[in-house]
C-alpha cells in the first residue's frame, strides 16, 4: 500500500481511486479464473483413448445442450441411456457421459470446497480451517464406512446408499456442534474444540467398524477416504449442483457480515452485525456444501484449506471477491489435479485427493515464500 | 461458433438401439416373419442390418426361441442380452476363472490389472487390454473395446450400478457376479448358471457343478455320524503376532460354514459376529483339536514350505499354547487364502475334511489337479505347497 | 440346492438334447439348383434348389434368372420370397428344398446364377448348377445396404443465449457487489487477525 501524504478531501479521492484499482483487480482476478476453467476443462475432455479435438469438444458440448433441451420428453419418456443410443454419436456420449461428468464434478467440488474453506476460516478467525476442520470428513467418513461395511450385503441403489449415509453423518456432526455452540455460546474456541473432540470419536467409531469388518468391504472404506471424481455420474451433479446453488449465494450475502467478523466479535457487535447469528448460519451453510461435495467425492483434502489462502495473498481477505475466487480457483486447482490423476499410460490412476496435494503444496510454499510480511 | 456449429451433425430421428437386431415391432420377440422379411430386404441389398445383425437375428430366432435371454445378477439387476455375446471384458479373477470354467476365454477383450498379473492361470486372457485394477477402471478404455458384456463384481469400487450407469449410454450390458464364495453359499453355483444362460455354456456349468456335487456328496456321506473334532480357524489379516487380537470366523461366514460341511465343529460356534476377534487365553480355554491358518497368495499354494512354517511358528509366538491338543498331536496348518474362496473352494472343503476325518478316502491335492486341468485347462504347477504341513495319504 | 441343482440338472440336459445341434457345426454346407439342361423356349419349367446340413437353418438365397425368363410362381411361403426384376431372393427357415417355376426365354438355354448366405455359421457361396444348367460362374456381390442418413438441423441462437446468460450471471455478481460497497462499509484490505 502506498503511503498517503496528503489530508482532506484529496487525501479522499485518492483513496477512492485506489480502491477502485484494487476493485478491478479483484475482479480481473476472478473473471481470468473462470475462462482458466473453461480452458482446462476443456484440455480434460480431450484426454482419453479416443482422439477428439478441443474443438470438436466445445463443438459436442455446445451442440449437446439443444440437443437434450429439446428432446426432454424423450429422455423423461424413455432414459439417458435410450437417448444416447438414439440421438449421440459414440463421440458425443463418450464426451457427454464419460468425460464431463468427472470435470463437472472436478469443478463444483472444487468451488464447493474453496468456498466452505473461505467461510469456515472466516467463522472461526482461523488460517488453520477448512471444510474438514469442525469433524466434517470424519463423520463422512463414517457414514460410508457404516453404509460399506455393513450394508456390504445389500447391492441395489449401494452407491447412493453410501452418499446418503456419508452426507447424513456429515451433517450431523455439525449439528452436534451447532447444538454445542448454542448451549455454550458460539465462540470459535468451542467450535473448534467440539469439532476435533468430534473428529476423534467419528474416526474411533471408523475404526470399530473396520476392526470387525469383511477384508474387501475395509479396503473399500480406505478407497472411499482417499477421495476420487471416478465415480461422477449425472444424477450425482445433479444434487450436489442443487446443494451448491442453494447454500453458496446464501453465503455471499453474509460475505460483508463475515468480514465485520474478522476484526472482533465486539467490532462487530458495534457495526450492526449479529456476531453469533452469522457465524452459526455461515457454519451450518459451509457444512452444507461440504457434505454435499464429499459425499459424492469422498475426502478431497486440501483444497479447502489452501485454495482461501491463495486467493487471499492475491486479492487481499475481503469476502465478498475472496469467496467466489476460491471457489473458483479451487475448481482450476482440482481441475488440474484431475489431469495429472491420469497419466499417459493408462490404466494406472492415482486418487485425485492425493494429487492436489502433491500439486497445492509447492504453489502454496511459493506464495508463502513470496510473500514478505504476513498477510492474514 | 459458427464454425464450430457446422461440423457435427445433429440426428432427429429416434431410433431404439436395443432389443434384437431385426425385431421390428420391438416386443422383444423375433418371429419368423420377421427374420425373413429382414433376410429378404438384405438379399435386395435393401434394409437397415448389417450381415452381422441379421447373423444374430438368426441366432436368437434358432437358438434362443426367438426371445432375450434374461437372468437376476447379484446386484438385483435385470440382465437382458439381445444378441449373442462375442465380446466380453471381465473385470475380476474370479469372473476370468468362471469364464474358463465356461470355455469362453477366448471373447474377452479386455481385462484387469488382478488378471494381467496371472498368465499361468490366463494364459490368453492376460494378453488382452488391460483396462484398470479393481478400485479404477478407464470407462473410455472399455467404450473402444465395443464389448457386448461387462463382468464386475456386484458391489464394490466398480460395482455393476456403477459400472451400468457408465456404460447404458454405450449400449454395453453390465453383469454384476462375485464368483468368489460369499456368506451365501449357494450364490456362486448360481452365479456360474446364471453367465452360462446369457453366454449359451449351460453344458460346461452343468459339468462344473456336477463335478463339485460328486464330491461335496462323498464329503457329506463320510462325515454322517463321525465325532467331530474342534477346530480353531483363523487368518492373517495384520493380526497375528498381536496377542490380543487374533481373527477367526463366526457363525455365517462362508469359512465357518465349510468348516461345518467339512466334519469339524468350529470353537467358535456361540459367537454373533462374522468375523470375530479372540484372545489368545480364550483359545486355550477352548482347548481346540486342530488349528487351521489361512493365508498366501490368492492363486495357487506357496513355493517352498518355508514360508508357511515362518507363518505358523509367527502365530504360536507369545501364545502359550502349548499345552493344546492341536499344539500337542501336531494338528496346526497352514493353508493358502484361496482354498475356501473362489470356484475351487470345493478343494478347501475336502482339505478341511481330510483333516477332520484323516479316514476320508480322496486325496486332495487330486480334487486340485482335477480343478486346474480338467476346468482351468492349465498344468498343475508340481511342487506348490497347497497345505503345511503335508497330509498323511 | 439338492434339489434345486437336479432340477437344473434336467433342464440342462433336455436343452442340450434339444440344442444338440449347437455343438455340430452348424448351418448349411451349401446349395445347389437343379433345373431341366435344356429348356423348351418359351415354356414353363420347374426350378429345384436344394439346401443341404441340418436344421436349424436359416439361408438367405438370391436367385438372378438370365434376362428374358420370366418368374412364374413359387410353392415357397409368401411371406419368405421376394421378386425384383430378374432377381429373386428367399429367406430359407428350417427348409431344405425350394421351388419356383420360370418361363424360358423364345431363345431358351441361359445362364442362371445365385448366391447364398448362411445367417447361423459364416459361411456364403455360390449357388452349384445340376442337372443341366451351368454354374454361375460370377457370383452377385454380396450387398451391402447403405445406412439411412438422417437430415441435421441447426440451432443457431443457442450460443448466442449462452453467451448472453453467462454475462448476465456475472453481471448479477457485480452489481451485487457494488451495492454492498456503495453502504459505504467497506475498507481495503480488512486483514484478519491471527487468532490462534
Amino acid at each position: 500500500m502506498p503511503e498517503l501524504k496528503i489530508n482532506g478531501r484529496e487525501k479522499s479521492a485518492e483513496i477512492k481511486a485506489e480502491y477502485k484499482k484494487f476493485i478491478g483487480r479483484k475482479i480481473l482476478f476472478i473473471s481470468s479464473t473462470f475462462i482458466l476453467i473453461i480452458f482446462i476443462a476443456g484440455i480434460a475432455a480431450t484426454l482419453g483413448p479416443y482422439q477428439i479435438s478441443v474443438i470438436e469438444v466445445y463443438s459436442i458440448v455446445w451442440h449437446g445442450i439443444p440437443k437434450i433441451l429439446q428432446n426432454l420428453d424423450f429422455i423423461l419418456s424413455h432414459s439417458f441411456k435410450d437417448f444416447s443410443l438414439t440421438y449421440f454419436t459414440k463421440e458425443e456420449s463418450i464426451i457427454w457421459f464419460l468425460r464431463l461428468p468427472p470435470i463437472v464434478m472436478a469443478i463444483l467440488a472444487g468451488v464447493g470446497l474453496g468456498i466452505a474453506g473461505t467461510t469456515m476460516q472466516g467463522v472461526v478467525r482461523n488460517p488453520l480451517a477448512s471444510p474438514y476442520t469442525l469433524g466434517i470428513a470424519s463423520a463422512a467418513g463414517f457414514g460410508a464406512a457404516l453404509a460399506i461395511i455393513l450394508g456390504a450385503g445389500f447391492a441395489t441403489g449401494q452407491n447412493i446408499i453410501i452418499a446418503a449415509n456419508a452426507f447424513f453423518f456429515a451433517l450431523c456432526s455439525s449439528f452436534i456442534i451447532y447444538g454445542i455452540s448454542r448451549y455454550k455460546g458460539v465462540s470459535p474456541e468451542t467450535m473448534i474444540l467440539a469439532g476435533i473432540a468430534l473428529m476423534y470419536l467419528f474416526s474411533a467409531m471408523t475404526g470399530v467398524l473396520q476392526f470387525f469388518g469383511e477384508e474387501k468391504a475395509v479396503v473399500g472404506v480406505v478407497y472411499w477416504m482417499f477421495g476420487s471424481l471416478a465415480g461422477a455420474t449425472w444424477d450425482k451433479l445433479f444434487v450436489m449442483f442443487i446443494v451448491l446453488i442453494i447454500c453458496i449465494p446464501l453465503i455471499m450475502l453474509k460475505s460483508w457480515d463475515l468480514n465485520t467478523l474478522s476484526t472482533g466479535d465486539e467490532r462487530a457487535k458495534s457495526l450492526g452485525v449479529n456476531v453469533n447469528r452469522t457465524r452459526v448460519v455461515c457454519f451450518m451453510l459451509a457444512s452444507l456444501v461440504t457434505a454435499g461435495v464429499i459425499c459424492f467425492t469422498g475426502t478431497i483434502g486440501f483444497i479447502g484449506l489452501v485454495a482461501p489462502h491463495m486467493c487471499r495473498m492475491i486479492i487481499g481477505g475481503d469476502n465478498r471477491y475472496l469467496i467466489p475466487a476460491s471457489g473458483l480457483f479451487g475448481a482450476v486447482v482440482l481441475l488440474s489435479a484431475s489431469i495429472l490423476a491420469r497419466p499417459p499410460i493408462a490404466p494406472s490412476f492415482i486418487p485425485v485427493g492425493l494429487v492436489t496435494a502433491f500439486l497445492g503444496v509447492p504453489m502454496f510454499l511459493y506464495l508463502i515464500l513470496r510473500k514478505r510480511k504476513g498477510y492474514w | 461458433m459458427v464454425l464450430i456449429g457446422s461440423t457435427v451433425p445433429l440426428t432427429v430421428m429416434p431410433a431404439i438401439a436395443t432389443g434384437i437386431p431385426g425385431d421390428d415391432d420391438g416386443n422383444d420377440n423375433i418371429t419368423e416373419k420377421e427374420l425373413a422379411g429382414n433376410i429378404l430386404t438384405y438379399m435386395l441389398g435393401e434394409g437397415d442390418l448389417s450381415l452381422d445383425e441379421l447373423r444374430d437375428a438368426a441366432h436368437v430366432y434358432a437358438y434362443w426361441n426367438g426371445v432375450p435371454r434374461t437372468i437376476v445378477d447379484t446386484a438385483e439387476r435385470t440382465v437382458t442380452i439381445y444378441k449373442p455375446v462375442k465380446k466380453i471384458v471381465v473385470l475380476s479373477s474370479d469372473g476370468a476363472r468362471a469364464l474358463r470354467i465356461l470355455g469362453d476365454e477366448d471373447k474377452v477383450v479386455g481385462i484387469s490389472e488382478t488378471i494381467k498379473r496371472h498368465p499361468y492361470y490366463f494364459p490368453e486372457m492376460s494378453q488382452k487390454k488391460s483396462v484398470g485394477t479393481w478400485k479404477e477402471v478407464d470407462w473410455e478404455e472399455i467404450v473402444s473395446l465395443e464389448p457386448d458384456l461387462l463382468i464386475t463384481y456386484a458391489t464394490g469400487s466398480i460395482n455393476a450400478d456403477l459400472a451400468a450407469e457408465k456404460l447404458d449410454p454405450f449400449g454395453i450390458t453390465v453383469v454384476g457376479l462375485y464368483f468368489y464364495v460369499t456368506d451365501e453359499y449357494e450364490q456362486i453355483f448360481d452365479e456360474l448358471e446364471k453367465l452360462a444362460i446369457l453366454l449359451e455354456k449351460e453344458e460346461a456349468a452343468e459339468k462344473y457343478l456336477k463335478w463339485h456335487d460328486e464330491y461335496e456328496a462323498r464329503v457329506h456321506d463320510f462325515i454322517a455320524g463321525k465325532e467331530k473334532p474342534n477346530v480353531f480357524m483363523t487368518y492373517t489379516g495384520g493380526s497375528i503376532g498381536k496377542i490380543m487380537e487374533i481373527a477367526s470366523y463366526g457363525p455365517g461366514a462362508i469359512d465357518y460354514t465349510l468348516c461345518e460341511k467339512a466334519g469339524g465343529r468350529p470353537i467358535t460356534e456361540d459367537f454373533s459376529t462374522k468375523y470375530p476377534k479372540v484372545s489368545a487365553e480364550w483359545v486355550l480355554t477352548e482347548n481346540p483339536d486342530i488349528i487351521i491358518l489361512k493365508s498366501g497368495d490368492v492363486f495357487g499354494g506357496w513355493d517352498n514350505e518355508t514360508e508357511p512354517a515362518d507363518l505358523i511358528a509367527q502365530m504360536m509366538v507369545g501364545k502359550n499354547w502349548d499345552d493344546i491338543n492341536a499344539t500337542e498331536n501336531n494338528k496346526i496348518y497352514a493353508v493358502p487364502w484361496s482354498i475356501t474362496n473362489g470356484l475351487e473352494h470345493i478343494y478347501g472343503e475336502v482339505l478341511l475334511a481330510k483333516i477332520c476325518q484323516p479316514e476320508l478316502d480322496i486325496d486332495p491335492t487330486e480334487v486340485y489337479k482335477e480343478f486346474l486341468e480338467d476346468f482351468l485347462r492349465v498344468e498343475y504347477p508340481e511342487g506348490k505347497v497347497l497345505v503345511y504341513p503335508l497330509l498323511a495319504t | 440346492m439338492r434339489c434345486k441343482i437336479l432340477t437344473l440338472l434336467l433342464f440342462l440336459a433336455t436343452a442340450a438334447f434339444l440344442a444338440g445341434t449347437v455343438t455340430a457345426v452348424p448351418g448349411t454346407d451349401g446349395v445347389t439348383r437343379s433345373a431341366p439342361a435344356d429348356p423348351v423356349p418359351g415354356a414353363e419349367f420347374d426350378v429345384k434348389l436344394t439346401i443341404s446340413g441340418e436344421r436349424p437353418l436359416v439361408v438367405g438365397i438370391v436367385e438372378t434368372i438370365p434376362e428374358g425368363f420370366d418368374f412364374v410362381s413359387t410353392s415357397h411361403t409368401p411371406d419368405q420370397y421376394d421378386v425384383s426384376g430378374q432377381k429373386i431372393v428367399f429367406a430359407v427357415i428350417n427348409e431344405t428344398e425350394i421351388l419356383y417355376r420360370v418361363k424360358a426365354s423364345s431363345s431358351g438355354l441361359d445362364t442362371f446364377t445365385g448366391t447364398w448366405i448362411d445367417m447361423l455359421s459364416q459361411k456364403e457361396g455360390s449357388i452349384a448348377g445340376t442337372g443341366g444348367i451351368e454354374e454361375g460362374s460370377t457370383p452377385t456381390p454380396t450387398p451391402t445396404p447403405t445406412p439411412a442418413t438422417t437430415p441435421t438441423p441447426e440451432v443457431p441462437g443457442f450460443e448466442t443465449f449462452f453467451t448472453a446468460l453467462t454475462l448476465v450471471i456475472a453481471g448479477l455478481f457485480v452489481v451485487l457487489l457494488r451495492n454492498k460497497e456503495e453502504g459505504g462499509r467497506v475498507e481495503r484490505g480488512t486483514y484478519y487477525l491471527i487468532y490462534w
